[in-house]
């Protein structure tokens, strides 16, 4: 495949996101930037499983731990700040925030460090064992939540408005997908220099054979450990990003039902393609829409679509276009 | 009389009832090629993941560069000086021939957790990579898939990734397997180029290029030392003809 021509599709894919969203505002669809902001979302969670699942070949399906803790992150920071009541008042007193640049790189940092903790652990199992043992974590957090009553619960906890940015209006939907565009940007633009860095090249081939790269003296598992630390750590910013967006945050981020969905953004829109969870979260969203409106059971065809993907397209949706781009062009 | 660079001593190392080595006594001295030969099953193999660290032994010492090395991982052991090649082709698949050694020149320099810079733009990784590719004859391919290579090239990268992790000694597991009855010319004449730069511990099928090539030779059979003595020595003698039992000793 030639590298201008994928250029030329990854471009394309962003702008029509953009495109959309901007359209969607002169038409005064609030809605529509909704979708928008929420693919922008996904994509980021995405792009973090992907470094992980994709370039590491670790199958996690536990992510929504990382996504669940960093939208709970985001809502427990602004619930205190709203009601006055300190966080902590030891070693210093911390009475939560609103503010969104303050938000963020705690729900990161939290996330990452639930990473090192789960991926310390998962990582010394690999296959079917690293699936159970990652999705396991994620079940033990998602009824700790539920049975947790202090931040609601089951209920979920409302956070009533968003967040703030300086000089930005976060109510307002295209403003607020500008944020999560903008963030999508920086992700897919660090994700990229990563995978050519050292540590990406030693990423990748740990993923293809470790024996190897063991024998020329990089320690294997440290390399993975880092790598599920980062990919928690993106996940968990679109997870802060996500309760904004909603206003609200429950248990049902952090189920195995998310950690399913963002897989399939993962899958659908092709493994350790740069692109490929922007492409799979639109198709995602998308067709839940689409196919939502005529039928209850939409997730049923989804089922299907992924089965063809699975079995038609391995390298997902990037990989057909690309292949395609290129017996036509 | 030189210190040998490595020295093992009482190699053990079960596989449930079998002992595939048992009491290995080994030792490799500065500029020289010490082959280890023996039928096949003989644990060859086996010994040398024992002394690159990819099997935890039941027992024995194993000492590198006079230090104890028995506490380290195989990676820790590949940093320190040890590089080793597999006797099954075992390279990085989806990378090129030129990523495959960069990969190595990578490890060696110990530098594998810098996030930003472009590691196919860092010259200070191109370069010796390029270099050292060319030095296994396979300068020409070096944009080609390692899955794409031939079954020599294999051997040849095997061989570009241990030179790139610029070793004390090099461990080569039948570097010639499946080559053919000689080997081929390119691979001894790279062999033979390798031990200006380091000692060889070599395994090897072929007992023609074993006898070209080492300087001192162990016999094992069933995992345990037969005879060890100069090449002369070993060629000479009859015990070593009987345990092969009809495999082929050049006169
Ligand atoms: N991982 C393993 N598990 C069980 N048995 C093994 C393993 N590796 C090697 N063996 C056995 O140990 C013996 C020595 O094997 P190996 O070291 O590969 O021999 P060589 O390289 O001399 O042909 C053989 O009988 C082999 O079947
Ligand atoms: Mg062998």
């Amino acid at each position: 495949m030639s590298i201008t021509k994928s250029n030329a599709i990854n471009t394309l894919l962003i702008a029509g996101l953009l495109f959309a969203a901007l359209c969607a505002h002169v038409l005064s669809e609030p809605f529509i930037i909704t979708m928008a902001t929420k693919i922008a979302i996904f994509a980021i969670a995405g792009i973090g499983l992907n470094l992980a699942l994709g370039y590491g070949g670790l199958v996690s399906f536990g992510h929504a731990a990382f996504f669940g803790i960093g939208g709970y992150v985001c809502g427990i920071l602004a619930s205190h700040a709203r009601n006055f009541e300190p966080l902590t008042t030891w070693p210093f007193e911390f009475s939560g925030t609103t503010s969104m640049l303050v938000i963020w790189p705690i729900a990161i940092f939290v996330s990452s460090l639930l990473a090192l903790l789960i991926g310390a652990i998962s990582l010394r199992t690999t296959g079917v064992y690293f699936i159970m043992i990652t999705l396991a974590f994620a079940q033990m957090i998602f009824y700790f939540a539920i049975s947790w009553p202090t931040y609601g619960g089951e209920d979920g906890l409302p956070t009533y408005v968003r967040n703030s940015f300086p000089g930005v209006n976060t109510l307002n939907p295209i403003e607020y997908f500008l944020i999560c565009f903008v963030l999508l940007l920086i992700t897919l633009i660090l994700c990229s220099i990563i995978v050519n860095s050292r540590f990406g090249l030693a990423l990748q081939a740990a993923r293809q054979n470790v024996r190897r790269v063991t024998s020329v003296g990089i320690d294997v598992y440290k390399v993975k450990l880092v790598a599920f630390v980062i990919s928690g750590g993106i996940t968990g910013l679109a997870g802060a990003l996500y309760t904004d967006l909603n206003r609200f945050v429950s248990p049902s981020v952090l189920s195995w039902h998310t950690s399913g969905e963002i897989m399939i953004f993962v899958i659908l829109g092709g493994v350790a393609h740069l692109f490929g969870p922007l492409a799979g979260a639109a198709l995602f969203i998308v067709l839940e829409f689409v196919l939502g409106g005529f039928t209850e059971y939409w997730q049923m065809w989804l089922g299907a679509l992924l089965l063809l993907v699975v079995l038609y397209a391995p390298k997902g949706l990037m990989g057909a276009l690309n292949a395609s781009w290129r017996s036509h062009g | 009389m030189v210190d040998p660079i490595l020295r093992v001593k009482g190699a053990t190392k079960h596989f449930g009832a079998l002992v595939a080595c048992d009491h290995v006594d080994f030792d490799l001295k500065p500029g020289e090629i010490h082959a280890v030969i023996g039928p096949n099953g003989a644990g060859k193999s086996t010994f040398i993941k024992l002394v690159a660290g990819e099997h935890v032994p039941n027992s024995g010492e194993f000492q590198f560069c006079g230090e104890n090395i028995g506490a380290l991982s195989a990676a820790q052991r590949a940093k320190a000086g040890l590089a080793r090649t597999f006797q099954v082709s075992s390279v990085v698949n989806e990378f090129n021939a030129l990523q495959n050694v960069l990969l190595a020149v990578q490890g060696a320099s110990g530098e594998t957790f810098s996030f930003f810079k472009s590691a196919m733009r860092d010259d200070e990784l191109m370069g010796p990579a390029t270099k050292f590719l060319m030095r296994a004859g396979l300068e020409d391919r070096s944009s080609v898939l390692a899955s794409d290579l031939s079954h020599g090239e294999r051997r040849q990268l095997e061989i570009a990734m241990a030179l790139a992790m610029e070793p004390k000694v090099f461990l080569l597991d039948e570097p010639m397997a499946g080559i053919g009855p000689g080997g081929s010319k390119v691979l001894t004449d790279i062999l033979d180029q390798l031990r200006i730069e380091a000692p060889i511990l070599l395994v090897e099928h072929d007992m023609q290029v074993v006898f070209s090539l080492a300087d001192r030779i162990t016999v094992l059979v069933e995992g345990r030392n037969f005879v060890t003595g100069s090449a002369e020595d070993v060629r000479k003698n009859p015990d070593v003809k009987k345990a092969y039992l009809g495999e082929v000793v050049p006169e």
